[in-house]
């Protein structure tokens, strides 16, 4: 009996259980379905809500070393819910008078405050939800709306309704602006932005919206919102300050010769990664502007630099040696019913083939290629060569529209058994990119291992970065005899041909003049492309280069003295810039002229001042035992000597740079703002004043 | 005796329960077509839209109940284990012969149909189960048997844990309601009841918040057997919200180190006063809630799936979870419930429940669909249906003659409850997202099947119940 009862116990306990259970439910869809039952249906009113993408925050483009070619910077379109529920007639009444106040003097700046204050009770009482306060405001606009009577309430009380979008905004402008490439909606996007877009552009994200009036939207306030995943970021090979270098040594010679447009490219040998890439376009109303990518897009005769194909193709098929002679015949030849003439006269006739290469000789060139391949009628030997040097692919750089290179069928269709060999071997009836050309003579000063031309580094996504290692397109173009032999044919321009002029004896360096003469089967106008292309040091080369100047009309349009004078100066300013460079430079850096620009009045970290000065060398009195230090010059010596940071006082930052000054201001808790880029030259508070977390402002300069 | 055979299987049957059956699967085709009209003509045959495939499932589930009514109720108890080892070699193979969707190796794919085995495994075991607790006596008076009683429901749990299908492998857990009813000490129950709470409090608040929590209860044991227990117990009550102000002031580990030196204190005092055993078991449990909290911090950050996380946090932290996936569900699932209102938007004119906003729809969130389209009324009628439902089979267990019988009824039971609760809980953000089916309702041949299954075979039993 006793069992039975424990039993009966145990039942009705599973019972209860139940039934407990059950109230919960109950309970639970009473709360749900009754009581929040109006809330729930105005947020589930399908023809009043819909999902809206929440553009994701797309990510930065940077260059090489760390500056910042692309970002996205934010701004807010600021509304205000007049009829929010807990915004009280109490409340809103209560600030009207101040707001109205603020809103005319910051925002509405042509309407009195009595004018806002009517359209303010108007509204409210119309019931907008949705009173615009600023469009495209930005962060500092919306700071100081949110800090107005009333909207600073916050969301609710206040009303305040805020939306962001971005725009994108290049730091260095002109600089590099078509590689970086723009990421538009009404036109196809193009370089950078364009061809890592996907890694760029993120993860939209979803927020549910709720209809308020005729066709107004706002965001419904809950959690029911996913948050969009910011885009990766793109570091690439570029280096802001060879591109600037690039930049302004073309535009300088655009100027001076007055071409229609010009390019400029410097590739790292060793890997391919191109460091600096440089299009500018005249401006109908003069300037110039990176309007379009012709190093990446535009594939012209190479005209003389694809000489060197020639020659290499010559060296690996037959084993030609170049101090064989060649009747270059003053410049002068026919074939067929076609003449031929030099872009230069010449004073010799009979040279050897290493000097018809170093003069540019069209017709020595054209004479050895028909010679050889047009005899025994195996030109498809010739295609072959180009072939395996990788000519005829296009490098597959990260820039969306790369021209395809065209070199036709050896005795294909156009195809004339007279003039097609001689006219390819020195540059016409085949076409490439000056990309395509500098990646060939890139890979020629490589010995032979012709890299793929990069322009992206490595893709970070929030703290993990992948890099992207360098690509090899062909593992040796020809033998590494033959190569060596190109590479004298290429020094000996430099020293001999066309490129004498442009020697100069601080440093050796290699390349090969272009002059293309455009439209020439119109025989009307003499219209021209100028290039140089080459690599320097000579002895282990660390960069390469091409340049293209399309059209000069004034002060001459060959391509050793119009390009070949650009890259000369590109090279120059790359030598004093680069530590390498400097190494392999034959000129001594003067000891005093490292006094002369010694540094004065420079304060900043201590370490990092020793360092650099020890590596100039400079001579200097080391005084300094604190953490933070600066140069005074005295009568003939230079002191280094402590900057003494006392603790609770606004401590001096004069003559520092930005990152040591905002370490020192920021980790006293100083809230700091600058203007200008430099040197700080002033900071608004007086060193020495009580510490208490104020804002500062520094004048850089 | 067992006049079964030539006699007509529904002269006896409780007609109750089948009504409650057949009211059940009809709602739940009439939700998966509400679910799946899209306004145009909707293919109830075209056998490869969800509405198609569940018509076919609801026919050869009938087909089987017919036949199972006519089997001899003596098949399922000479052929309990025998079915029981097939399933568990089911779900072993299904482990390596099984086709994966959405990461879980759980269905066998057979002419086109998909077949889960774990929804059968769910009769098997409750009929094993029921078989092998129903000797003459109770037989969880002896330990081994209580060892054997669990091993035979979590081996399969187990298994569908592997798949991995932790929804399904947690339902096995209603078997402890069966074993309570026949006898298992209440002990375990209170322990496990404790633990959950621990465990729950723990993801809730923290661990150090918690262990003050016990203190505060340690303490009042121990003061119980003392003089002026009024006072004590008033003095106690203060020190509580003290307790409880100055956590929300930020100062838990303050609170924590008072509270232990005072729990200290009236340790020493106990054992002063001769009170050793009391002492020494109240700071062992002390000790053992102690590491379960912290257990729980250490499970929830390294063993659990990060998705496991997002459920819990879901549950328990809206505030602070993240928007993707689980919460947005379970939002937009109250939204569904909720905007449907008193009486629902009607029939068919349900508008969230058809945009696809909660995945699922047809399965795991179908009663979404009831709270929307039926409204309040129409919600509390599945709650109400399902209740009455479990209650009339409690109560067709209780009058049973025949230990089996009843065993399984409990099982059945049981499985349904907690099938109920969880799916229905979790559609309302009571309980954290676990993907279970709601019986006969949600889309699903295989889980159609085997509660089918369950119900002929109860059925039959009690059609049997004046047997002796």
């Amino acid at each position: 009996m006793n069992r039975k009862r424990e039993l009966l116990i145990r039942a009705y306990l599973v019972l209860g259980g139940l039934i407990l259970a059950a109230i919960i439910l109950i309970a639970s869809t009473v709360k749900i379905s009754v009581i929040e039952a109006g809330q729930w249906r105005e947020r589930g009113d399908s023809t009043k809500l819909r999902f809206v993408d929440i553009a994701p925050d797309r990510g930065n483009i940077y260059s090489a070393d760390g500056h910042l070619l692309a970002t996205s910077v934010p701004y807010f379109d600021i509304h205000m819910d007049l009829n929010s529920e807990p915004m009280s007639d109490a409340i809103f009444y209560t600030h009207l008078d101040s707001l109205s106040w603020y809103l005319s003097r910051h925002v509405f700046t042509d309407q009195s405050s009595d004018v806002i204050k009517r359209r303010l009770i108007r509204q409210r009482n119309a019931g907008n939800r949705y009173f615009p306060i600023k469009k495209r405001a930005t962060y500092e606009e919306l700071e100081l709306i949110r800090s107005f009577p009333l909207i600073r309430l916050g969301k609710y009380k206040g009303g305040l309704v805020v939306e962001q979008e971005s725009k994108r905004l290049k730091p260095f402008q002109n600089l590099g602006h078509r590689t970086i490439g723009m990421h538009r909606d009404e036109a196809p996007s193009v370089g950078l932005e364009a061809y890592f877009d996907e890694q760029l552009r993120g993860v939209a994200g979803k927020r549910l919206m709720q209809k308020i009036g005729n066709q107004v939207w706002v965001p419904v306030d809950d959690l029911s919102e996913i948050k969009p995943e910011r885009g990766s970021d793109i570091i690439t090979t570029l280096d802001m300050r060879m591109q600037d270098i690039c930049h302004h040594a073309l535009q300088e010679g655009l100027e001076k010769h007055d071409a229609d447009f010009g390019l400029a490219i410097i590739m790292e040998v060793e890997s391919g990664a191109i460091k600096a890439i440089a299009n500018l376009d005249k401006l109908p109303k003069g300037g110039w502007w990176e309007g379009y990518n012709h190093a990446v897009g535009d594939a012209t005769e190479p005209g003389s630099t694809f000489k060197l194909a020639s020659m290499l193709a010559l060296l690996e098929d037959f084993g030609l040696n170049v101090y064989d002679t060649i009747d270059i015949n003053f410049g002068y030849a026919r074939f067929g019913r076609n003449e031929m003439r030099d872009a230069e006269p010449h004073k010799s006739s009979r040279v050897t083939i290493k000097h018809a290469f170093e003069l540019s000789s069209n017709v020595g060139i054209a004479k050895i290629v028909n010679q050889y391949y047009n005899k025994d009628k195996n030109a498809e030997l010739y295609i072959e060569k180009l072939r395996q040097f990788g000519l005829d692919k296009p490098t597959g750089v990260e820039i969306p529209g790369e021209a395809n290179p065209i070199i036709n069928e050896a005795y294909g269709k156009g195809w004339s058994n007279v003039t097609s060999l001689p006219w390819m071997s020195h540059g016409y009836e085949l076409k490439l990119t000056a990309l395509q050309t500098l990646a060939f003579y890139n890979g020629v000063a490589n010995n032979g291992v012709k890299m793929k031309p990069y322009l992206v580094d490595q893709i970070a996504t929030q703290g993990s970065a992948k890099k992207i290692k360098p690509k090899v397109l062909v593992k040796q173009m020809a033998s590494k005899e033959n190569i060596r032999i190109a590479q004298e044919l290429l020094k000996g321009v430099v020293l001999y041909g066309t490129g004498k002029a442009l020697r100069t004896s601080k440093y050796d360096y290699a390349g090969k003049s272009g002059t293309t003469k455009l439209n020439y089967w119109k025989g009307t106008n003499d219209e021209y492309q100028a290039s140089f292309v080459g690599y320097w040091p000579l002895q282990d080369p660390i960069y390469s280069c091409i340049v293209l100047v399309n059209k000069p009309k004034r002060k001459g349009y060959y391509g050793g003295t119009v390009a070949g004078r650009i890259f000369r100066s590109i090279a120059d300013q790359c030598m004093t810039t680069d530590l390498r460079l400097i190494k392999a430079s034959s000129a001594e850096i003067e000891k005093e002229d490292v006094q002369k620009l010694a540094p004065t009045y420079q304060a900043g970290y201590a370490p990092d001042l020793k360092k650099v000065a020890n590596w100039i060398p400079l001579e200097y009195n080391d005084q300094a035992e604190s953490e933070w230090s600066i140069f005074i010059p005295e009568k003939d010596s230079i002191k280094l000597q402590n900057r003494i940071l006392k603790p609770g006082q606004v401590p001096n930052v004069l003559g520092m740079g930005l990152r040591d000054a905002l370490f020192i201001l920021e980790n006293r808790g100083m809230e700091v703002k600058v203007n200008g880029y430099g040197r700080v030259m002033k900071q608004s508070i007086e060193p020495g004043a009580k510490l208490n977390g104020q804002k500062i402002m520094l004048f850089l300069g | 005796m067992t006049s079964g055979r030539g006699k007509p299987a529904s002269r006896s049957i409780d007609w109750i329960t089948f009504s409650l059956y057949l009211s059940l699967v009809f709602i739940g085709w009439l939700m998966i077509f509400a679910v799946e009209h899209k306004g145009d003509q909707a293919q109830i045959l075209d056998f490869s839209t969800t509405i198609g495939k569940q018509t076919i499932w609801i026919a050869i589930s009938f087909v089987t109940v017919l036949i199972l009514l006519n089997i001899d109720w003596k098949f399922w108890r000479n052929f309990a284990y025998p079915i029981y080892l097939i399933t568990i070699l089911s779900l072993v193979a299904v482990l390596f012969l099984g086709i994966e969707v959405k990461g879980a190796r759980s269905w066998f794919s057979i002419f086109g149909l998909t077949l889960q085995p774990a929804e059968l495994a769910k009769f098997s075991t409750a009929l094993a189960l029921a078989s092998f607790l129903s000797g003459p006596t109770s037989k969880l008076k002896v330990f081994k048997n209580v060892l054997i009683a669990f091993g035979i429901f979590l081996l399969p749990m187990f298994l569908i844990f592997l798949q991995p299908d932790a929804g399904s492998a947690l339902i096995f857990t209603s078997f402890v309601i069966l074993l309570f009813r026949e006898g298992l000490s209440p002990i375990p129950y209170v322990f496990g009841a404790i633990g959950a709470a621990i465990f729950v409090l723990s993801l809730l608040y923290t661990p150090v918040v918690v262990i003050i929590l016990l203190t505060l209860v340690a303490i009042f044991l121990l003061l119980q057997n003392l003089d002026h227990l009024l006072y004590w117990n008033l003095s106690l009550l203060l020190l509580t919200i003290a307790s409880i102000v100055l956590i929300s002031q930020g100062l838990a580990r303050e609170i924590l180190i008072i509270n232990s030196v005072l729990l200290l204190f009236f340790m020493f005092f106990q054992w002063a006063k001769g009170k050793m055993q009391l002492v020494v078991s109240l700071l062992l449990a002390f000790m053992v809630c102690v590491g379960l909290s912290f257990g729980t911090d250490y499970v929830f950050n390294n063993v659990l799936e990060p998705h496991q996380q997002d459920r819990l946090n879901v549950w328990l932290h809206p505030d602070k979870s993240d928007p993707h996936g689980p919460l947005y569900n379970v939002l937009l699932s109250k939204m569904a419930i909720g905007s449907g209102g008193l009486t629902g938007k009607g029939y068919l004119n349900g508008t969230l429940t058809k945009l696809n906003y909660v995945p699922e729809q047809s399965t795991d969130f179908i009663f979404c669909t009831v709270g929307e389209e039926q409204g309040f009324v129409g919600s509390l009628a599945i709650i109400g249906l399902f209740i009455f439902l479990i209650i009339r089979i409690i109560d067709l267990a209780e009058r049973q003659r025949l230990n089996l019988f009843r065993n399984y009824g409990y099982g059945v039971a049981g499985i349904l409850f907690l099938h109920f609760i969880i799916n229905i809980g979790m559609t309302m953000g009571l309980l954290p997202i676990i993907g279970i089916p709601l019986p006969f309702i949600s889309y699903g041949g295989s889980s159609l099947l085997a509660f089918s299954i369950m119900i002929a075979v109860l059925l039959k039993f009690d059609s049997q119940r004046y047997l002796n």
